[in-house]
This record gives structure tokens, sequence and C-alpha cells, in this order.
């Protein structure tokens, strides 16, 4: 899957799942705080992703997940 | 600010003490202890005297003096439940009787392997609903959500005389490793068991009224609830007699991916039942942000 279609699929369901801006939807924003995240967020996020991409997440790859752009490139390294 | 700081009272001592009169005086000498310490703690436990009292007061519309005696009710079943949960977890789970309110709609989720939410709250004794679900034939399939709070040197005294949970426990981390087990679980279409009434510095918090006036909640329950396509049920565990439980389970009817509107569901179903058992309020702190 081309990373440009997982970066439109991504960002669709953060505007329509955790209802985020589309103008705050920048690959430099920091994801927790743009998500306004907290723990148990996480799980909606991670049954998004893997219901959208069937691929799945560990502890492990949040450890270094800051910003969105590092969330895109997550997913794209899952998938591809 | 209204949450709770995290500990709960007590010391090992004082569980020794307790499990000694269980075991070798019967849970009557357990309880008459009771009346002295819930006069102890309506003396010095400020803060939580003073919550319960506005509860009663304020919340419930006792005058002051009635309302100061039932403080003191409200601290005298608090430790039974206490004493009942250590009875029943360390083997005298037949010295106690239950009826179960609502099973159907819990056998009905579990039978059904879709998966599904229980909220519950710190109101009557939910730790122990394990040992009377014995009309549910597979409790590996629900996995309790919990904080790891309970003071260390109790939680190891505890386990040592103490059955093996058959209910699988979720401990919330820093690590965010329980995101995954509770992911799976839901994955495996087992049931998620939270409770909806307590948060801490740092959480998402929404606000919904609570016995006639507003108070804050952990926003990740409602909206985990609200937004996962699974049933949402609530469940109590209450105390009627010295020996006597009540099981509840009622559905939650909610708007789907209305967070606000599940939390609704959620306090009505709160109110229902501390108008049915109003001593039973066990969150001690100041949970409506008004007592000052």
């Amino acid at each position: 899957m081309e990373k440009s279609i997982i970066i439109n699929k991504i960002n669709h369901f953060l505007e329509d799942e955790f209802e985020v801006d589309a103008d705050e939807i920048q690959p430099e924003a920091n994801l927790k705080e743009t998500l306004d995240l907290d723990s148990l967020d996480y799980v909606d996020l991670v049954v998004s992703v893997e219901s959208n991409f069937s691929v799945k997440l560990d502890a492990e790859d949040f450890v270094e997940i800051i910003t969105l752009q590092n969330f895109y490139d997550l997913i794209d390294e899952k998938v591809n | 600010m209204a949450q709770w700081d995290g500990k709960s009272r007590g010391a090992v001592l004082g569980y020794k003490i307790f499990i000694f009169f269980i075991h070798n005086l019967g849970l009557r000498s357990a309880y008459f202890i009771l009346y002295f310490v819930a006069f102890y703690f309506l003396l010095f436990s400020f803060k939580g005297t003073r919550a319960n009292f506005y509860y009663f007061h304020k919340r419930l519309g006792f005058s002051k003096f009635k309302s100061i005696f039932k403080v003191y009710r409200s601290y005298c079943i608090f430790g039974q439940t206490i004493i009942d949960k250590v009875a029943i977890s360390s083997g005298l789970r037949d010295k106690f009787t239950y009826e179960f309110d609502g099973v159907d709609i819990l056998k009905r989720l579990l039978k059904n392997k879709d998966g599904g939410i229980l909220i519950s709250a710190h109101i009557g004794n939910f730790e122990i609903a394990e040992y009377f679900f014995n009309e549910i034939d597979d409790l590996s399939q629900i996995n309790l959500v919990t904080t790891d709070n309970e003071h260390q040197a109790i939680k190891e005294y505890m386990e040592t005389v103490s059955s093996k949970s058959s209910l699988k426990i979720i401990l919330v981390k820093e690590d965010l490793s329980h995101i995954f087990e509770i992911n799976n679980a839901l994955q495996n279409n087992e049931l998620i068991c939270f409770t909806g009434d307590r948060y801490f510095e740092g959480n998402k918090i929404l606000s919904q009224e609570l016995l006639g006036k507003e108070a804050m909640f952990p926003a990740g329950t409602f909206l985990l609830g609200s937004r996962l396509k699974v049933p949402v049920a609530f469940v109590y565990v209450m105390k009627e007699t010295s020996n006597h439980y009540h099981l509840y389970t009622r559905e939650a009817k909610f708007e789907a991916r209305n967070a606000q509107d599940l939390l609704k569901s959620y306090t009505e179903s709160i109110d229902w039942i501390l108008n049915k058992y109003p001593y039973q309020w066990f969150n001690y702190f100041d949970f409506w942000a008004e007592q000052k």
C-alpha cells in the first residue's frame, strides 16, 4: 500500500473516530496532544489501526512515537 | 480537585487481627470490633468523614444530626464488606448467600461471544463478585481492569491467605501494556470490567450530574464503551444482610459514539442503586468538589 494512501486513511479515521479538526492533523504535531489521548484512548487507536490496516501493534511500537509523522512511519512499516 | 489520591487506608496488622478473629471467633466477632474501628475513623479520618457527611447531608438531604450517624453506619458497613471480602476469599464463601438480578444479561453477553464492557463503581462490594458467579461457566472470559494502588505489604499478606482469583486482572501501567491486554481481550470477545467513578491526575474527564449535582468522571471508560461496537452493562454487588449479597446487572442504554450519553446512563444507574443502598457509597473523598 502506498504511503500516501496510508496517511490519508489514518487522517480520515483520526478525524472521524477522534473528532480531530483536519487542520490540526499535521505531520509534526504531537500525537498524544493532538488526539488528547489518555491511557484508555490508546485502546481506540490500536483498535482503529487494526481494523483499518489488519496489522497488530505492540506496546514497544509506541515507545518512540511522538509525532504524527512517527505514527505514519510506524503504520507504513507494519503494512509494507 | 475532586479526584482520588490513589491510596486506600489500612495496615497489615489490622488485616491480621481481623483474619484471626474471622477464623477463630467467627464473622460476628470481627463485625463487633468494627464498631470501635468505625468510631475511630469517624473521629480521626477527617477527610473521609467530611466527604461522607457531605454525601448524606447535601446530596441525600438528611439533617446534620442524622448524617453524623449515617456516616458512622457507612463506615461500619464498609468495614463489613472488607471483612466479608477477606472471609470469602480465604475460604468462607459458604457462610454467605446471594441472589443475582440480571444474571441473564451477563450470561447472554458471554454466550454471544461478541465481547462487552462492564462498568461498576466503588459502591457495595464488587471485588467479591467472582465468588458469586457460580452460574457463570467461564470466568476466564472476564477481565478486571484495575490500578495497582493497594499497599504492597497488605497485598503480599492477602495473597498468602486468599485463593487465587479466577478473573483475569489487567493492571493499568505507565508502559501502556494494559492497552494491548485490553485490546487482546476484546479481540477474543471477552468482557472487560472497569470502575467508572474514580479518576487520577492526567486523566481526561467528563462532567455529569450525580444525585442532583455535577461531578467529574474518568472519560476513558465512557469513550471506550461508546465507541467500540460492543454491549455495555452496569454491575453492582450490594450487601443486604450480614451474610447475604444482591448482585445486579443492568444493560446500558445510550446513543452509539456518545460518551456523555453513556455517562448519563451510568449516573442514572448509580442514582438508582444509591437510593436503594445509601450506606454503600464508598468514595470517601471530595467527589463533588463542593464540600469546603
